[in-house]
């Protein structure tokens, strides 16, 4: 009974293997070429980074593959603040990669809007932000450090707390950057909250774990709905991925034609070795 | 209530003095059980009445000297006759006789001939036809029938649930004796959940339903349970390569007042597998139900009734490698208990008192053991109900049927519970608890304007209360007419205004019972809606066809679904404050409304060798939520252009029949990526990217259209100890991929495409099935 069993079960997976899973021969989804448009203006940041690539098609042959995977060279930038445009370059170096230009000469300043504009091979994508003014005291951030073993190891973690204020609309970024010799910098997204009335009195991010030997700096920055909203649903995107109880995520941005995010932040910085 | 009140007034002052009252039960010869529906016609007055649910009629006339013949019909029965002496009033209790051989179709009332009263709008399940439908597995199943009619559907094969004229199947009231059952599949929608041989009556109501029912918005399956053979035991059964299932009913004591039925089936396909699976794995994959009800005679005017039900299915595995256990369980279960005691009131009037307990509850597990420490994680959620109910069925005159009644329903809703176990860490995180009350009353009169014309009219008033935050209600008003335009043609039409306190909120990914129960409250609105209907059917008597044509709008709103991107998943707490480490599941909601509209198309034909049914359904459903598409409307899940079924039974040998169901459906709507894209963490970053999808509107793309043709060849055996039949099946004997979901995949370096996934090829079947 078992290899008879055994027998017929081989017999129909063999033969029925093709059945489960089938090619659809023309989709006959519309494909549109946009640029992604990615910038983060920060006053308290050196380096204004513009992170400029191109869709694919999800269906067919993807030509353009190297214009996914990092960013185009060859794209045009441009930052303008209402009365003056600045070009942006093109820079690989320290671990960073993208259109850039130097703050210092750019001026970026609080409550100043700013448009950042990219274009490549007949594509354009633009978009818009201002730069949050309000910051917060340091009074105000609540810091605790702790170190826990895990399996021999020492893990210094960071816990940031910071005030919930009243009202629906605060939006929060935890931004840890590290400096390691050599001016190799590695800068990581841990937190995007939102701060809203039934929360409690304060906000706690998710805790920074810091690294031993290089110059650990934590950004406690107030941001933007729009900077919140697209960090949020892209994570929401990114966590979905292969999960069959999830809705499909729009990415919601703010750029123009294109797709991505110009967005704004306004940070407190504490450094920790 | 006032208005209640008034109505029943108005009503009372329309009697009459003098009347004499003809009352009684009707049961049927062969097992004592009530028949439900049976014709009762003065044919010299033009008056007459249905068998309420218990069998139980009414008829009051006005006193005159002489008698009159009062005539007893019921399809599949015998008609009988009976002359009475209308100086006084009697009771005349009946057993009818089956006729022989049923004509194996999904009758549709058209009231052809006869008293033209009775349901309006009521479509009864053929039993019979459904034993003889082809079937998965060897198992029949009612939800097959009915997805044979216009305007039922079932969008894609596993998506589990039962969609009437573009509602979704949270928005069907699908009531076993009485008790609601909130998940009505087992195998992901492959099966119902209900062992048609432990079934009396199934009956739906597709539109505008009468006052009596409440608290959904779409339609109404009335499931009842076989009350069990009061005259002698008797059991039926079949025993199938994957499953078997026994019913057993018969008398209690020797007085023969009560009876008593006993059913359950169960499938062993994982003890199968097993058989071939390594040592280091063990799989779960089952399903099983059971049904009781007992009955009890206390004099001749009062009957108790007991029933139950109980079913879950269980998917799992636990995989053993390197002596550390790991284990993943999806399970679900309905269960519901009713206690019901029937009284009948004078000459008149029936009443029955209902204890209804119910639940629902589903489960994901993931649990690992490594070297002695468990990491767990679980999801649940669930739905009980308790309640009590009253109905009075007041036969006031042949021309008036009055029902009135209350129900109260106390609902205990759990929303999900995370749980998480390692050695250093235990976080035990506890179901949220919501309670609410629901409360009801109505009142219908089903009146028959004249010996053509019947109306159904009724008020029902429902109010929702959870213990804590917004209470919601209101007036419920309901319509159905029928007009019999001549001996083959009746004229139908519907409203209904109807109000659901309950929304399931389901993602529009592959149907799985992962759907959770959410109550009205706070930021949730109920859903409710205005359905109008109108139609006509065509059922020459000397012809072997019949035709049905029916038109309909709805328009709902309060309807919620899940904002771009959300998940069941964590989804821990309604309306919660305070709880800045939790996810807020009204976060992820969205509210909107909808609307629908349709025609449907029906044409039976019926002769001795052959019945053969078709339905085409032209529909669209449409819905707009808040933050999805713009707030324009789009296609709902369940928008399907054109269903079209075909179905019937060809009896070519005495001994021999051939059974054919295959059905088409246009496709229904799904999201899928347009293009991709990538990005860094942050602005610069070189070193990490994430890959991303842009997605087409919600439900912008079609699924590929399905159909699938199912066969069944049976052979009935006459054994003597009963009644026997092989069947041989053949589920989508042509073996079409119809999809489940739609997926993407890389075919080759650089190069992306779309694929569906199917789940079910062709799958014979052999069965053997008996009664004795």
């Amino acid at each position: 009974m078992r290899s008879l069993f055994l027998l017929l079960l081989v017999a129909v997976l063999t033969g029925c293997a093709d059945f489960f899973m089938q090619e659809i021969d023309s989709p006959g989804v519309d494909f549109e070429r946009q640029l992604v448009l990615f910038t983060l203006l920060s006053p308290q940041d050196s380096l204004l980074f513009v992170d400029v690539r191109e869709t694919a098609p999800v269906f067919g042959p993807r030509e353009n593959a190297n214009n996914i995977r990092r960013p185009i060279e060859g794209a045009t930038v441009m930052i303008d603040d209402g009365t003056t445009t600045h070009e942006l370059a093109y820079y690989n170096e320290n671990g960073q990669q993208g259109h850039a230009i130097d703050t210092e000469g750019l001026g970026l300043e609080a409550g100043k809007t700013y448009t950042v504009t990219a274009s490549w091979d007949g594509l354009t994508a633009t978009g818009r932000a201002t730069i949050p003014t309000d910051t917060f005291r340091l009074g105000d951030i609540s810091l605790d450090l702790e170190t826990i073993e895990d399996g021999g190891f020492q893990e210094r973690i960071l816990s940031v707390t910071v005030p919930n204020r009243p009202g629906e609309d605060d939006y929060y970024l935890l931004i840890h950057d590290r400096l390691s010799s050599g001016s190799f910098v590695q800068r990581n997204l841990v937190d995007y909250v939102r701060g809203k009335d039934g929360l409690g009195e304060s906000l706690l991010f998710a805790p920074v774990s810091l690294i031993d030997g290089v110059i650990n700096t934590v950004n406690i920055c107030t941001t933007d709905k729009a900077t919140y909203d697209y960090f949020f649903s892209r994570g929401t995107a990114f966590n979905n991925q292969e999960n069959p109880f999830a809705e499909p995520t729009e990415i919601i941005g703010n750029v123009e034609i294109g797709i991505g995010l110009v967005g704004a932040m306004n940070c407190r910085r504490v450094v920790a070795w | 209530m006032k208005l209640l009140l008034l109505v029943l007034l108005l009503l009372t002052c329309a009697l009459p003095a003098q009347k004499v009252t003809l009352n009684g039960t009707i049961t049927e010869a062969a097992t004592g059980e009530a028949l439900m529906g049976v014709n009762v016609y003065l044919t010299e007055l033009g008056l007459g009445t249905v068998t309420n649910a218990y069998g139980f009629y009414s008829l009051s006339v006005a006193t005159v000297e002489g008698v009159t013949p009062v005539v007893f019909s019921y399809l599949g029965y015998r008609s009988d006759t009976i002359i009475w002496a209308r100086r006084a009033g009697a009771r005349e209790d009946l057993a009818m006789l089956e006729q022989g051989e049923d004509l194996g179709t999904v009758e549709v009332r058209a009231n052809g001939g006869g008293y033209a009263g009775g349901p309006i709008g009521v479509e009864r399940l053929s039993l019979s036809a459904v034993s003889e439908m082809p079937v998965l597995l060897g198992e029949k199943d009612i939800f097959k029938g009915l997805q044979m009619l216009p305007g039922v559907s079932n969008p894609r094969e596993g998506s589990g649930g039962l969609y009437v004229r573009g509602g979704s199947p949270d928005q069907n009231l699908i009531l076993l004796d009485g008790a609601p059952v909130y998940n009505a599949f087992h195998l992901f929608g492959f099966l119902s959940v209900f062992n048609a041989d432990a079934l009396s009556s199934v009956d739906l109501y597709k539109g505008s339903y009468p006052a009596r029912y409440g608290g959904r918005v779409a339609s109404v399956v009335d499931i009842r349970m076989k009350e069990g053979n009061r005259e002698k035991w008797s059991g039926a059964g079949g025993i199938g390569l994957v499953s078997s299932r026994l019913t057993l009913e018969g008398p209690l004591g020797k007085s023969k007042k009560g009876s008593i039925i006993v059913s359950g089936r169960r499938t062993y396909f994982d003890l199968l597998l097993n058989l071939i699976n390594p040592p280091d794995r063990k799989d779960q994959l089952y399903f099983f139900d059971g049904n009781a009800k007992v009955n009890y005679q206390l004099g001749d005017r009062d009957r108790v009734f007991l029933s139950a039900y109980t079913g879950r299915d269980n998917f799992g595995s636990v995989i053993t490698e390197d002596g550390n256990d790991t284990r993943d369980a999806f399970d679900w279960g309905n269960r519901t208990f009713t206690a019901r005691w029937n009284h009948q009131l004078g000459e008149r009037a029936f009443l029955n008192v209902t204890a209804i307990g119910a639940g629902f509850d589903f489960s994901v597990e993931n649990e690992e053991l490594v070297r002695d420490t468990v990491f767990a994680l679980e999801y649940f959620s669930g739905i009980k109900d308790l309640g009590l109910r009253a109905d009075l069925d007041w036969y006031l005159s042949p021309r008036h049927s009055v029902r009135m009644g209350l129900e109260a329903t106390r609902h205990d809703f759990t929303l999900s519970t995370v749980a998480r176990t390692t050695a250093e860490l235990q976080d035990q995180v506890a179901g949220e608890q919501v309670l609410a009350d629901e409360l009801a009353v109505y009142l219908e009169d089903e009146f028959a304007v004249t010996p053509d014309l019947t109306l159904n009219y009724g008020l029902r008033a429902a109010t929702f209360r959870p213990d804590s935050g917004a209470a919601y209600g209101g007036l419920e008003p309901r319509l159905a007419l029928s007009y019999r335009l001549n001996a083959a043609t009746t004229l139908k039409a519907g409203y209904g205004f109807t109000r659901q306190f309950l929304h399931l909120l389901s993602n529009s990914g592959p149907g799985l019972p992962t759907s959770l129960w959410v109550p009205a409250g706070g930021r949730i609105p109920p859903q409710h809606g205005h359905q109008f209907s109108a139609g006509a059917s065509y059922a020459p008597t000397t012809s072997r066809w019949a035709f049905n044509v029916e038109a309909y709008y709805r328009k709902i709103d309060g309807l919620i679904g899940y904002e771009n991107g959300a998940t069941f998943l964590l989804l821990d707490v309604l309306d919660g404050t305070g709880r800045a480490d939790r996810f807020d599941i009204l976060d992820k909601v969205t509210t909107g409304d909808g609307r629908a509209y349709g025609l449907e198309l029906v044409a039976n034909y019926r002769a001795p060798k052959l019945t053969a049914n078709v339905a085409y359904t032209l529909a669209r459903v449409d819905s707009r939520l808040e933050n999805v598409n713009g707030f324009d409307y789009f296609p709902a899940n369940q928008d399907r252009r054109h269903d079209l079924n075909l179905n019937g039974v060809w009896r070519f040998h005495p001994r021999l029949s051939l059974s054919f169901a295959w059905t088409y459906g246009s496709g229904v709507p799904t999201t899928i990526p347009r293009s991709q894209f990538t990005s860094p963490i942050l602005p610069g970053n070189r070193n990490q990217r994430i890959e991303l999808n842009q997605f087409t509107p919600r439900n912008a793309y079609r699924f590929p259209a399905v159909h699938r043709l199912d066969l069944g060849l049976r052979w009935r055996r006459s054994p003597k100890w009963g009644e026997a039949f092989w069947e041989l099946g053949f589920y989508n004997a042509y073996n079409r991929a119809n999809p489940f979901y739609l997926t993407t995949q890389d075919v080759r370096t650089g190069e992306g495409a779309l694929f569906k996934s199917a789940l079910l090829p062709v799958v014979p079947s052999v069965s053997y099935q008996f009664k004795f």
